[in-house]
């Protein structure tokens, strides 16, 4: 029996994995996509969720700000249910004079960007103004300046990439690690890729066969590349974010830090975030921590523009490597967001290429130009359909007044459907159609979100979910005020019903990594939500 | 007599100062981590094969100093639990020697001396008998779509008990089973007579099972608390302690104000003695800022011998999420009397004591001993 041979291969689920996978099988290549551990786990998932122009790369790298921009537009339309405005002050500590004429300049030259991602021009908004929007900020602030930007959920970005590629014949591994590459020799005395060895979470090793294998590992890149013998060299750079238990402003705000840069705090779905720090990093991208230190750099900076923000309540940090490209003498601020496509034929290794750097708002170009060259490569001469086609529950919209009639004839709340059609779009028609064959579905398994048992059902059937983690990118599930005290144990009930999975193992896995992501900023209310969680799990798995 | 908080600890003292005839009131902010309880109560946790109380607390008692059990009489329990009972409206019953085994509604089984009446199925006893066991997932509680505590407030009805005993005849073979446990919804004030009427229509005995998530058996354990002090006619002032004066080591008086009340309404209430029961971070007794502080009385915070008030709080963190984190074992260290101490040993104020789940030196959520510290160290805080 001869082995399968797939087109492309592509290693990595991330959101350019995914883009790359969702490109290559509208364009009719056999796909294989493998991701060790699950789709958008790794810097994608650490993002700040936004498919924004880049404001502040508009000083140094003008082509990021506009490709981005131009790209944010396809995706608007490509999933418009996805997507949220996220309005923006940019605060400023002078109303009048050179800085603040300056500040207007740099952001006329960003209105001529924003057309392209459907945002609104900027205006200039005096103190009055300012503290009528948002009287919580200090009082030493003189102004500010609008813009808006476009907030997205990225997990679900990666899913319903990876559906649409999945539905168009693409196979996806999760949960799969690539260990080792196939060769054979060519007549010039180069290698030949010809294939990948696999290891899945259960041990068990394979090898699959492909034409192109395609290196999108992102932070892992380096690893992957000295295992074939090339090199691509990456100025990794770690940035953390933290997530508070509710929306403290519907407005964002960005002001600076200590050393100058810029950051932000902004209302993030049904919570908050302050975002990021941005530092040289020479650590494993498997076993990534945030500080103290790093948060309190964040909160520092953000305490002097809204002084109460820290009697808000933490509820988690994450961290995330951004495989930026090698670049000698810069500041990581500083850094090309810029992306890069190596083929390592010149190293003598053919149908082995990597692709490093961008950001998440121009994946879908980045995809689109590495997907051009594997079809050159191959002599395919589809075009792309990415920016044209819509992703799953794209094709189907529903309004917001058909959406409230739909959750009046499925006797559910109107917020928890609008919260369930963000993330599904149409998609919410099958989820819908579980709860009208078996009511009981409608039990409200996570009351921050929220979501029903039938969303919880429906993702382990159909969007590849394996833990009460992949639950968690899949729908945020335990990822709001109580962060898995209340929602962990029926979620498991139900994994354990649908996967086999260990209840106990499960919730467990899953409070051990919400803690770590807490134990960095533990204090006010945070710290009586952790007591009061101890309380309710502490001891519970011990007789 | 003043006693702050209205936890077990605090209506354990204030029920002792009133009963030896003291004029005692009790002021709250609110209801704390007492009206979480999931319905079992533990004295001491169960060693290996060791089963007897008596060696387990002599064992803690003498080779951990920090624990409150160090300076408590521990031959005093059934007499401080005796004192409560006579005001408290609810049943508890069990053991003073030895634990029973009580079911978790995770279905794990979790080991505590007491239970409240619908929770009190031990375990150990019930030999070959065939038992059907309920989650909140059965189709009659899952169609109302409500959460537990509304779930039980409907089942203080005897309509709603008919309509969920015909659907439980009707959906299981009872004929089968010896025993029926129930997740802990069966009515809110009325769950006694709630649990007799389905015994009677079911012609089996009705249990619940224990409540891991904040649910009904604290509110009817709260709710029984503030009973017993209206019994002994003990009244409660509304409101946070905003002050408090002091002469010397001495203090003189608190002011309270009730931030839910539109007007600022400022109550002084003067006292001999000041007990202090307002718990760990949940219930508002301890709180980290930018230091950690005792929000009454501003005392020093310890764990162990360390002084904690200005450590940053990650030195007090385990990265296991399950290990018994130092956070929260963190508290107010006093004498024998139960008077606070500083960092040199000396007392803070000397008519004021601590008491409950607010002391050092344990882990009222892990070391399962939560239930005697209150009984006991709330007892003896009364012993003036």
């Amino acid at each position: 029996m001869t082995q399968e041979l797939f087109d492309v291969i592509i290693i990595g689920g991330g959101v350019n994995g995914c883009g790359v996978a969702r490109d290559c099988a509208l364009r009719g290549l056999k796909t294989l996509l493998i991701e060790k551990k699950d789709l958008c786990g790794g810097t994608s998932g650490a993002s700040s969720g936004m498919i924004h122009g880049g404001l502040r790369y508009l000083l140094y790298d003008v082509k990021t700000t506009r490709l981005s921009s131009k790209d944010s537009g396809f995706i608007q339309k490509s999933a418009p249910f996805l997507l949220f405005r996220i309005p923006i002050l940019y605060l400023m500590n002078k109303e009048k004079g050179l800085y603040a004429e300056l500040l207007e300049t740099f952001f006329e030259v960003y209105d001529r960007y924003a057309h392209l991602k459907n945002g609104k021009p900027h205006t200039r908004l005096t103190r009055k103004e300012v503290f009528e929007l948002e009287p919580g900020l200090a009082p030493h602030l003189q102004g500010a300046m609008t813009f808006d930007e476009w907030g997205i959920d990225a997990y679900r970005l990666c899913v319903l990439n990876a559906k649409d590629a999945q539905k168009n014949g693409a196979k996806l591994l999760l949960h799969t690690q690539v260990t080792d590459f196939l060769f054979e020799s060519e007549n010039d005395g180069k290698k030949k890729m010809k294939g990948v060895v696999v290891q899945t979470s259960d041990g068990k090793k394979q090898n699959y066969l492909g034409k192109i294998i395609l290196n999108l590992a992102g932070p892992w890149i380096p690893k992957l590349c000295q295992k074939v013998g090339v090199q691509v060299k990456l100025r990794p750079a770690k940035g953390i974010h933290i997530v508070f238990d509710r929306r403290i402003s519907n407005i964002g705000f960005i002001t600076e830090t200590i050393d100058r840069r810029s950051i932000f705090l902004l209302p993030y779905q049904n919570t908050s975030i302050i975002g990021t720090t941005d530092d040289d990093f020479y650590g494993d991208p498997d076993d990534l921590e945030v500080t103290h230190d790093e948060v309190q750099y964040l909160m520092e900076a953000i305490e002097r523009v809204f002084p109460t923000i820290r009697q808000y309540r933490v509820i988690g940090t994450y961290a995330g490597i951004r495989p930026t490209l090698y670049e000698w003498g810069k500041l990581e601020d500083r850094l090309s967001r810029g992306h890069k496509i190596f083929d390592h034929e010149k190293e003598g290794v053919r149908g082995f290429l990597t692709m490093a750097g961008g950001k998440l708002a121009s994946y879908r170009l980045m995809s689109e130009e590495l997907t051009n060259l594997v079809c050159k490569k191959l002599k395919v001469k589809q075009k792309c359909k990415t920016h044209v086609n819509p992703l799953p529950g794209g094709e189907d919209l529903i309004s917001e007044e058909e959406l409230r009639d739909m959750a009046l004839r499925a006797h559910l709340p109107a917020y928890a459907l609008s919260r369930l059609y963000a993330r599904h779009g149409g998609g919410i028609r099958d989820i819908l159609f579980l709860i009208e064959e078996n009511p009981q579905w409608k039990r409200v398994i996570c009351a921050s979100e929220p979501v029903l048992e039938a969303e919880v059902r429906y993702c382990i059937d159909e969007e590849w979910v394996n833990s009460l983690d992949d639950l968690g990118r899949r729908t945020r599930l335990g990822w709001g005020g109580c962060q898995g005290t209340e929602c962990a144990w029926p979620a498991a009930q139900i994994l354990k019903e649908k996967k086999g999975k260990d209840p106990k193992e499960e919730v467990q896995a899953f409070l051990k990594k919400r803690w770590k992501s807490l134990m960095p900023y533990l204090q006010g209310e945070s710290i009586a939500q952790e007591e009061l969680k101890h309380r309710v799990w502490g001891k519970s798995f011990e007789v | 007599m003043v006693v702050i908080g209205s936890g077990l600890s605090g209506v354990m003292a204030a029920l002792r100062a009133s009963s030896q005839g003291k004029k005692v009131a009790i002021v709250r902010k609110g209801w704390g981590a007492s009206a979480l309880t999931g319905g079992i109560f533990e004295i001491a946790p169960t060693q290996g094969e060791e089963v007897q109380f008596s060696s387990i607390l002599l064992d803690l008692k003498q080779k951990n100093s920090y624990h409150p059990y160090h300076h408590l009489d521990l031959e005093m329990l059934s007499t401080a639990f005796e004192l409560f009972k006579k005001f408290f409206p609810l049943k508890i019953q069990g053991s003073y020697t030895e634990n029973q085994v009580f079911l978790l509604d995770t279905g794990f089984f979790r080991r505590a001396a007491f239970a409240m009446e619908p929770q009190f199925l031990d375990f150990r006893t019930i030999g070959r008998k065939k038992v059907l066991t309920l989650g909140t997932d059965f189709s009659w509680f899952q169609e109302s779509l409500l959460l537990p505590q509304m779930l039980a407030k409907k089942l203080d009805h005897p309509d709603e008990v008919r309509s969920l005993a015909q659907r439980l005849k009707s959906k299981s073979h009872l004929n089968q089973v010896d025993l029926l446990v129930l997740p802990p919804v069966l009515g809110l004030d009325f769950f006694s007579d709630m649990k007799r009427e389905l015994e009677h229509l079911l012609g089996l005995p009705v249990f619940e099972s224990v409540a891991t998530i904040p649910s009904v058996p604290g509110l009817r354990f709260q709710k029984a608390l503030d009973a017993s002090l209206r019994k002994a006619s003990i009244p409660i002032v509304q409101g946070k302690v905003q002050s408090f004066d002091h002469h010397q080591k001495r203090v003189t008086s608190l002011r309270v104000s009730d931030e839910l009340e539109t007007e600022l309404n400022e109550t002084t209430l003067e006292a001999d003695t000041f007990i202090l029961a307002t718990g760990k971070f949940f219930s508002g007794g301890l709180r980290k800022e930018s230091v950690f502080w005792e929000t009454v009385f501003h005392l020093p915070l310890f764990f162990e011998n360390e002084k904690i008030n200005d450590c940053p709080p990650q030195k007090l963190l385990k990265k296991k999420f399950f290990k018994s984190q130092p956070l929260f074992q963190c508290g107010v260290k006093t004498n024998s009397a139960l008077i606070p101490l500083d960092e040199f040993g000396e007392p803070c104020y000397e008519n004021v004591r601590a008491c409950g789940t607010l002391l050092q030196g344990f882990d009222p959520a892990q070391d399962g001993t939560c239930f005697g510290v209150q009984l006991l160290s709330g007892y003896k805080a009364a012993d003036i």
